[in-house]
């Protein structure tokens, strides 16, 4: 065909536009391809190392006496068998682990872990971070603290957990602050590491911070408080509830941590506040540290305007009547309508199935 | 003269729009190409820490007529993989038996639930409970005439912080909820998340569970396939990182249940329900001037059925189409808002000019250049070198998507199912882009009008649920 474009300026670039779209579409559907192959190879190569490595780290970590003879791989595979080797140190515990680091330091894991530490992708920075932790590597103390405080929540969380497993008590300090600075932190993944730290090492820091910082960093730490040390936790909830009145967060934070029947006096006192997360605490904690002289402020709280206040209210009229049938009995006190469903969605819940 | 001034003039600004519009997808799928890189890179580590963590989460599921498939749905969905959460389904009105045969499957028996009347919905005639599935709830409520009217039942009944909204026939990833909630872990400014949804047609399902993988035997299917991964790999991948979602798609999305009853719940009017909430979202946190984050998982976390019939999928795009004018039009003042960051200065003025007004050029376009050439204005070879621009560009960024599915999921198993869509992206140019155009174009026209739509009936293809059988 004798394409007549040259005169034109627009339409010549309108050619070259759709000779570099369908170029770069060619070049595009073959990436994909490529990538397909690509990725099929990996797997084949992941699949030859587990083979290779799975019953060499086993007879590592379950031997004794030298270490067998292993030579050194190659550098594209050491990820591969960095993540095989942590997945060992994560199911191991006690001497298996130090024969494992001793494995990893002899193929230069080590070496390899602070340079892939450098790298920009994350995928590779969390392996590093969990080979150093496991190795107990305390040369990358510093570049880990680092990592502590970075914005990623995932590199953060595993910088923690690195640190404490290479010194608890020096790295706790640290990993407090971020407690009260890191909602995103993973609250159940996070109660784990501070239980292998140890409650020894953990409350002290926890309670120094809650004792000096903002206010409003309080309400954070408290849980965590509770976590290492229950009863220590219920005094200085106790003491928030009495010294900052004003401070509402803090006291819907304070009222979960009491556990103590002596503390229901401040609880009750609690009862009319303007805060519907403090009712809301304060109906909860009335079931589980008040008693039957309590069922008039319960009944009045399952009148609150809040669906949640009443909720909690009804829930703990029934554990302070001792049964569903008692706390029935009630019903016909209740003069506010919303207060009389609340408790038929109460009793309903708690009936047998 | 005059003619070949006003037809070069028209030439440069078709061209340039086409080049803008196709040079913004190319930039958007090179931020989603960043974005799953990082995502799928941690993402051994993020499920090995959040997979322990909870956040309890309550499954809206609106029903009307969905007595043939109500009971695999809520099946399926009582068996997700996620330690803490709870099915409710609204029964908005059916007139066949669905609610019969849920109170017969699950032994539903009346609650007197306390429902608390947080957002606007027709009234609730009743609540059931399941003796033997303590987490199901059905809502049995007036028809409302729209599926966001039963959502805001649902999200009135929603106990936990987070909901799921989507639909009853669309199958969901066993780790669909672990995977979708992550966002919210990660970053606790978080009010909404949408996932990547796929077409089931061609695939088998077993027990409300996808069970194999493959490829439709109908055309309009498999094109759907490349449009589906275009959106959803290219497009909501790319504006998810820049914080510029306005949409979450109706079929799966999660959110913070307490910001979107504090918007006003969805809006019964809308004509697209699910990017009127989104927009809204957008609109009302930056009036508050909050920080938040409107966020996208890539994983294939839905699965739903595409229209196979022309027909169907007229009224399915032409509803679309009105939703998002619908939608834009409704939420207008996040154009160019202060503070609105890129969803207000970037993506909402793109939705606009190329999602909105996107088919009136593009009609247009074809109209005038086949009119330049039919009177003898434009050469063949300046015609032909138009459409090829056109169909090249609309390839590469069809082909742009196939590689984003293959460095990341790679859900189809053979190689040929690549290579077929391939064919298909070339395909997809040749009449189906411009059928799809000429829809938009006249839903927009109706939308302008004012003029009412019925859903109408969507024919559905229940191959996959047959070849259960």
């Amino acid at each position: 065909m004798d394409w007549n474009i040259g005169s034109d300026f627009v339409t010549l670039l309108a050619w070259r536009g759709a000779e570099i779209s369908a170029l770069c579409a060619v070049g595009l559907m073959a990436g994909a391809l490529l990538a397909r192959r690509l990725e099929r190879y990996q797997d084949r190569v992941k699949a030859r190392l587990a083979t290779h490595w799975r019953p060499l780290l086993t007879q590592v970590a379950l031997g004794e006496g030298p270490l067998p003879a292993v030579s050194q791989p190659k550098r594209r595979h050491m990820a591969h068998i960095m993540d095989e080797w942590n997945a060992f140190q994560d199911a191991l515990r006690g001497s298996g682990t130090s024969r494992l680091n001793e494995l990893a330091r002899h193929i230069g894991m080590d070496s390899t872990a602070r340079r892939l530490l450098r790298k920009r992708g994350l995928g590779a920075r969390i392996l590093a971070i969990r080979t150093l932790g496991n190795l107990r590597d305390e040369s990358s103390w510093h570049t880990l603290q680092e990592q502590l405080a970075a914005r990623n929540a995932l590199l953060s969380f595993y910088a923690a957990a690195a640190l404490i497993q290479i010194d608890a008590q020096r790295a706790m300090p640290g990993i407090v602050t971020q407690l009260a600075e890191r909602e995103e932190w993973p609250g159940e993944a996070i109660a784990g590491l501070l239980k292998e730290a140890g409650t020894q090492v953990t409350r002290e820091p926890i309670r120094a911070l809650i004792l000096s910082v903002a206010p409003q960093k309080i309400p954070a730490l408290l849980p965590w408080l509770k976590h290492a040390d229950p009863i220590l936790a219920s005094e200085v909830g106790a003491q928030l509830i009495r010294t900052r009145p004003d401070d509402l967060r803090g006291i819907a934070a304070a009222l979960p941590l009491l556990n103590h029947p002596q503390l229901v006096g401040e609880v009750r006192t609690l009862a009319g506040s303007k805060e519907m997360a403090v009712r809301k605490e304060v109906a909860i904690a009335l079931g589980r540290l008040g008693d039957e002289s309590d069922r008039e402020l319960l009944m009045k709280l399952m009148g609150d305007p809040l669906w949640w206040v009443r909720y909690r209210a009804a829930q703990s009229l029934l554990k302070v009547r001792g049964s569903a049938e008692r706390a029935a009995q009630l019903r016909p006190q209740l003069t506010d309508r919303y207060a009389r469903d609340m408790l038929d969605h109460v009793l309903a819940e708690a009936a047998p199935q | 003269m005059i003619v070949d001034i006003v037809l070069g003039v028209v030439q440069w600004v078709f061209l340039g729009y086409f080049l803008l519009l196709n040079g913004t997808y190319l930039a958007l799928t090179g931020v989603a190409l960043v974005g799953l890189r990082r995502y799928l890179g941690s993402g051994n580590a993020a499920e090995r820490i959040y997979s322990r963590l909870e956040i309890p989460i309550s499954l809206v599921v609106p029903a009307y007529n969905e007595e043939a498939t109500i009971v695999a749905s809520v099946r399926a969905l009582l068996q997700l993989r996620y330690q803490q959460f709870e099915v409710i389904v609204v029964n908005d009105g059916s007139r066949d038996g669905t609610l019969a045969v849920l109170q017969k499957e699950f032994a539903l028996q009346p609650f007197p639930e306390a429902y608390r009347i947080q957002v606007r919905s027709k009234p609730v005639r009743g609540v059931y409970r399941s003796p033997t599935y303590p987490n199901l709830r059905v809502i049995d409520k007036e028809n409302g005439g729209s599926k966001a009217d039963a959502s805001n039942a649902g999200l009135n009944a929603a106990r936990y912080p987070i909901f799921y909204c989507g639909d009853a026939d669309s199958v969901l990833d066993p780790d669909a909820l672990r995977k979708a909630v992550r966002p919210f872990l990660e970053d606790p400014t978080t009010v909404a998340c949408g996932g990547t949804v796929r077409i089931i047609n061609g695939c088998r399902v077993r027990g409300g569970f996808l069970e194999r993988i493959a490829l439709p035997r109908n055309w309009l299917a498999l094109l759907q396939i490349v449009e589906y991964l275009r959106a959803f790999l290219g497009g909501r991948m790319g504006w998810a990182p820049i914080n510029g979602l306005l949409i979450v798609s109706g079929a799966f999305g999660l959110f913070h249940r307490q910001t979107v009853i504090d918007a006003g719940g969805y809006r019964p009017e809308a004509i697209g329900e699910d990017m009127d909430l989104v927009v809204r979202l957008h609109l009302m946190m930056v009036k508050r001037g909050q920080p938040y984050r409107i966020a996208f998982v890539p994983d294939p976390v839905c699965w739903t059925d595409a229209p196979e019939d022309l027909s169907s999928l007229a009224r399915q795009r032409k509803r679309w189409q009105r939703g998002l004018a619908d939608s834009l039009w409704y939420s207008r003042k996040l154009c160019f808002a202060r503070g609105s960051g890129a969803a207000g200065w970037f993506a909402f003025p793109f939705f606009v000019v190329f999602e909105l007004l996107g088919p009136v050029v593009e009609v247009l376009g074809y109209v005038i250049m086949i009119l330049a050439w039919a009177f003898g204005v434009l050469s063949l070879d300046s015609f032909l070198v138009f459409a090829a621009v056109a169909i090249g560009l609309g390839v590469m960024l069809s082909a742009s998507s196939l590689l984003l599915e293959e460095l990341s999921y790679h859900v189809y198993p053979r190689n040929r199912d690549v290579l077929l869509l391939f064919f298909v992206a070339i395909v997809e140019n040749l009449g189906y882009r411009q059928l799809t155009a000429f829809w938009r174009l006249l839903a927009l026209l109706d939308y302008l009008r004012g003029r009412k739509v019925p859903w109408g009936t969507m024919t559905r293809s229940t191959k996959w649920q047959e070849e259960e059988k």
